[in-house]
């Protein structure tokens, strides 16, 4: 190697850090310059105009090229199809009835503790723990009708029986939106039944009754199926009639006459002491 | 050195391991008895009560749970009629209200600007003193959040005891056109029908109302008939589109105000097409109009004087004042006139809060009687309350500054002797003239207390104004520039109307107290007490009562019966006296069952008849008229003036009005005009300025602001902006507005396609955030009949922020 082979990589590399930041600052520029020359959308689109996603695509073999950065801005977008949006592309999975079920004490406090994330108390209408854009109940129930599983989200089935209106009653947990701080941030101090606690057993081996009221849980896979937190996973999912061993609260399902509050007894003897005053 | 060194090694090593085997054994711990797992409270001795949810008129019935003293659990009721067993997220968590840490505990008096903890006994001496200071400019402001006894105590201690007659509620701002659009048509207020017509109606019509946010019960009770595949469908007459427009089968964007051309316009077809019901309206109605913009029960007309009175409302004119097609309103007016459906109108706010309210009302019983659309289940107009007992305390208690309990009126020689007899009072003591109304209430309120007629004291009782009043410079805010004026409140949490508060009253709240209610189909619902206020909370009833027992031993003449003793004075079984002044005896007598049968006798006047109280302890509420069978059983009536299943329709009448203006048992089919807003938007202020609510908080939020699930779904108020004026305006999601009317001006961030979406030239505002006030913008302008501001119309401009 000769001298002057070696200045001009010494050359090169003396002078690398500011090539690289001319080279990157060229960069940042381009970049600028496209991003401010890009059209204001004032907003997502209505979701009246909204495309549905639900739908399988038409053409499954045209991919759009990817075009260069000066054609980016007049460039037609459209969906890329080979994009799986559609639930039938999408590897759902499907667990089997007769696969072993393993349960730990630990699943169990773990299962009760993530329901606890997003109910206020035992009973209360989860809030929806992901974004909501379309209120229709045939969104919601596109995965909640029947449950679904992919990869390791579940969206369990709902364990009611179907309504036309459900974010009358399930809202989500944290909403997006442009808002700002919330006039109070005051702390709530309610401590709410957080499950319903084990069910009770006649004797060590009996079937537990059932600890919680089954009017808006008439469908027993839904928590205790087999799209569901392990914890609370039935040992034997293949019996389907739940019921005729486990024992439902005739209190909790308001069938029985609920023994009226105690102030009445003390009110009722009063009550018929009561005279109207004078006529 | 080294066995130094190899001392240390060791002794790292062996507290590494100790460190590590203890942190493993803490872990194996904690996962197998993870604190929160077994931990957490169970269902187990939860003990289960029932009650009526707290918010809307819709009225559920939830099973409160209650533990160790505290309600730990909401479920919904399934023996309710109303809602069986279904509640709405607000419902369901309607347990938490109770909960929030900055609950008041105790009297506050401002002194020097500060607030000081007092005593009970100071406070309503305090109040004592003020009253006999100045009795006539003593006034006091309700709510249609009162329980019935709470109402009935204030109606009385005005009207019986101050007799100046100022006392009006927060109705006034909700409910007032409703309630003089009825008496206008059927001679008495309330609806004659109930819930029970959504599950027959083959079409609901809302007029300006979301039902699916704001009374989602009665909105699901309707729809989920679709899913067992009954062929129904919902029509959304709306000025902006909302979730319920997203769920419904026609939307009709109709410009604000024209619901009045629009009625007429459907009157206007069913006589040019003569498809009106000519048989019920020969036998079951009159025509009436208006004499001058003011006229509460009109003059008769005759048929061809109504007919040339609608005869402008074509289609085509309409259409253009409107904005509906030409088509849309032939089709509804084809809808009305098919004797085959059964159609129910249904409204709320958007026809209330209306500068010609009475007028909306009217008209939109006027086209069900026309159209003969009336009196079978599924078929008929139908108000919905807002609040909880907007209808069973406000207008049936009378809490107004014009109205005694049941139906009668001061200014009516014969109501007020009524009165006097059964409240014992000496004769004349009823004073005829009646007193402010909300507005004109506030703004005397906020005008120097020199002045004669000058309000200088106001009892505020389970609301907000500071927050929901129209134009609050003028009406609220004034009260700060003003000398001698005391403002008490009563209320659980601070809110916007204890900032100018002088004296702060802590109360009991919910299941905190006894209570009754009556909802919007008037069911009146009862319950009792579950759990202890907190601190020295206590209730409104008793705060009342207190402080008239002290005017009376301070000497003041209005809190004496004829006979000298207590305007309250109640007796047990024994003959002695409940003190029901006494907080540390409150709870030995149930108070609300003394005051509920007194105030029963007046609604046997105009046949009202609410259920013994005794009653309502076993039901999930009764509607009125209740009145024995001939084998001693209480029935509850579901359609009223109905043969059949009102108990005072005579036989073979089929349909009796017997409340009738005209005397002769027959509903008035009115027609009243369109009128234009006061204030429409201008070059200045181009734009509609709509307020309104969401579904997860309730009114001014305090209550559901502090809820955090609801809280964390909707945290702070915004302003919709239609998309294309955002184009224009340069404005995007998120960026910072100014709003500005007349009187006042307000910073938001603007949403667009947010949670409901408005036609262009209009913007939408909630009104549930007290730091947001938005009713700093609103018009006082009101219904000059009911007194009704209108918070869905003014003028606005909008601009960017920054």
């Amino acid at each position: 190697m000769n001298e002057r082979e070696l200045a001009t990589p010494d050359r090169i590399n003396s002078r690398f850090p500011i090539l690289v930041g001319v080279f990157l600052t060229g960069c940042a520029l381009v970049g600028f310059l496209l991003g401010i020359s890009e059209e204001q959308d004032p907003g997502r689109d209505s979701w009246k105009e909204r495309p549905v996603l639900n739908q399988p695509p038409k053409n499954q073999e045209a991919i759009p090229f990817v075009v260069s950065y000066s054609e980016i801005a007049t460039a037609e977008f459209s969906k890329n199809p080979k994009l799986a949006m559609h639930f039938s592309q999408m590897k759902q999975q499907k667990p089997g009835i007769f696969d072993p079920v393993i349960k730990k004490p630990e699943m169990k406090n773990l299962a009760i503790l993530d329901r606890v994330k997003t109910r206020a108390f035992e009973g209360a209408p989860p809030t929806i723990p992901h974004l909501v854009d379309d209120v229709r109940a045939e969104k919601c129930l596109v995965c909640h009708g029947e449950g679904v599983q992919i990869g390791k989200r579940i969206a369990s089935k709902m364990s009611h029986p179907r309504f036309s209106n459900c974010v009358q009653c399930h809202v989500v947990k944290q909403s997006t939106g442009p808002f700002e701080d919330p006039p109070l941030n005051a702390v709530n101090q309610f401590v709410g039944v957080a499950r319903p606690g084990p069910g009770l057993r006649a004797h060590p081996t009996a079937p537990p009754s059932i600890p919680h009221m089954t009017f808006m849980r008439e469908d027993c896979m839904s928590c205790h199926g087999l799209l569901t937190r392990p914890g609370l996973r039935t040992t034997h999912p293949w019996f389907t009639n739940c019921l005729q061993c486990h024992a439902p609260s005739a209190a909790l399902d308001q069938h029985s006459f609920v023994k009226l509050h105690s102030f009445t007894n003390k009110y009722r003897d009063l009550s018929q002491q009561t005279t109207e005053t004078k006529q | 050195m080294k066995n130094q060194q190899a001392d240390r090694r060791f002794f790292l090593k062996s507290t590494a391991m100790a460190a590590a085997t203890a942190l493993a054994s803490g872990v194996a711990k904690s996962s197998s008895t993870t604190p929160g797992g077994d931990a957490l409270p169970v269902l187990q001795g939860v003990e289960w009560n029932k009650a009526p949810c707290r918010f809307c008129g819709t009225g559920c019935h939830v099973q409160v749970g209650v533990k160790d003293g505290k309600v730990v659990a909401v479920t919904g009721d399934r023996k309710a009629d109303v809602n069986k067993g279904l509640l709405c997220v607000k419902g369901y968590h309607v347990g938490m209200i109770l909960y929030g840490e900055d609950r008041l505990t105790q009297p506050q008096l401002r002194v020097n600007g500060k607030l000081e903890s007092i005593s009970w006994d100071k406070a309503i001496q305090i109040i004592s003193d003020r009253i006999r200071k100045t009795p006539e400019k003593f006034a006091i402001y309700g709510s249609g959040q009162w329980t019935i006894p709470e109402g009935y105590v204030a109606n009385k201690f005005i009207k019986a005891g101050i007799t100046n007659n100022m006392i009006d509620p927060n109705a006034r701002l909700c409910m007032a056109s409703a309630v003089t659009g009825y008496i206008g048509t059927y001679g008495v207020d309330e609806p004659y029908n109930g819930f029970s017509d959504l599950d027959h109606a083959d079409c609901v019509i809302l007029w300006g109302n979301n039902l699916s946010e704001m009374h989602p019960i009665l909105f699901s009770r309707y729809m989920d008939r679709k899913l067992r595949g009954e062929k129904i469908s919902l029509v959304d007459m709306t000025t902006r589109w909302t979730r319920t427009s997203q769920m419904a089968d026609h939307v009709l964007m109709m410009q604000p105000q024209s619901d009045l051309a629009i009625a007429n316009c459907i009157a206007n077809q069913l006589i040019a097409n003569k498809t009106y019901s000519r048989e019920f309206v020969e036998k079951f109605c009159n025509f009436r109009g208006p004499d001058g913009p003011a006229s509460l029960k009109g003059v008769p007309i005759s048929f061809e004087e109504y007919q040339a009175l609608v005869a402008e409302y074509t289609p085509e004119k309409v259409s253009k004042l409107s904005g509906l097609s030409v088509d849309e309103l032939i089709w509804l007016g084809d809808l009305f006139g098919n004797p085959d459906i059964k159609i129910t109108s249904l409204w709320c706010m958007g026809m209330n809060q209306h500068t010609q309210g009475t007028a909306i009302n009217n008209l939109v019983h006027a086209i069900h009687l026309l159209s003969g659309h009336w009196g079978t289940p599924g078929d008929g107009p139908q108000s919905l309350t807002g609040q909880p007992s907007a209808c069973g305390t406000v207008r049936e208690v009378g809490t107004l500054a014009h109205a005694l309990p049941g139906g009668l009126l001061v200014a009516n020689p014969e109501h007020a002797a009524k009165a006097e007899k059964l409240w014992d009072l000496p004769q004349g003591r009823i004073n005829p003239k009646p007193g402010y109304h909300t507005v004109k209430m506030w703004e005397k309120f906020c005008s120097p207390s020199e002045e004669k007629d000058s309000i200088d004291t106001i009892w505020v009782q389970v609301t907000n104004p500071g927050q929901t009043l129209p134009n609050l410079h003028k009406l609220f805010d004034q009260k700060a520039k003003q000398k001698g004026k005391f403002l008490i409140v009563s209320d659980v949490y601070p809110t916007a109307t204890t900032k100018l508060a002088d004296l702060i009253l802590p109360s009991a709240m919910w299941v905190e107290k006894n209570g009754v209610f009556g909802n919007s189909e008037r069911r009146t619902q009862q319950w009792f007490k579950m759990v202890e206020p907190p601190g020295e909370a206590r209730d409104d009833c008793w705060q009342t009562l207190a402080v008239a027992h002290r005017l009376f031993l301070d000497g003041f003449e209005g809190m004496k019966k004829k006979d000298g003793s207590f305007l309250f004075h109640f007796t047990d079984k024994n003959g002695k006296t409940v003190p029901v002044w006494d907080w540390e005896k409150y709870y030995d007598h149930n108070v609300d069952e003394f005051l509920f049968e007194e105030y029963r006798q007046f609604t046997k006047i105009k046949h009202k008849h609410v259920a013994p109280y005794q009653e309502l302890v076993k039901a999930r509420g009764m509607r009125w008229p209740v009145v024995q069978d001939k084998n001693g059983v209480w029935k509850d009536t579901a359609y009223r003036f109905v043969e059949g299943s009102d108990p005072f329709v005579e036989k073979g009448k089929k349909f009796q009005f017997y409340h009738s203006t005209t005397g002769d048992d027959r509903a008035m089919i009115f027609f009243r005009p369109y009128v234009p807003p006061p204030e429409m938007p201008d070059d200045d202020y181009p734009f509609w300025l709509d307020t309104g609510r969401v579904l997860e908080h309730w009114h001014s939020g305090t209550m559901t602001m502090r809820v955090p699930p609801l809280r964390k779904a909707m945290p702070s108020a915004y302003v919709e902006v239609n998309k294309e004026d955002a184009r224009k305006l340069g404005i995007r999601t998120g960026d910072r507005v100014k709003l500005e009317t007349r009187r006042g001006e307000l910073e938001l961030n603007a949403w667009i396609d947010g949670r409901a979406s408005c036609p262009p030239g209009h913007l939408f505002v909630p009104f549930f955030d007290e730091k947001r006030l938005i009713n700093r913008l609103t018009l006082e302008a009101h219904c000059p009949i009911s007194k009704q501001p209108d918070y869905k119309k003014c003028a606005v401009r909008i601009s960017k922020v920054g």
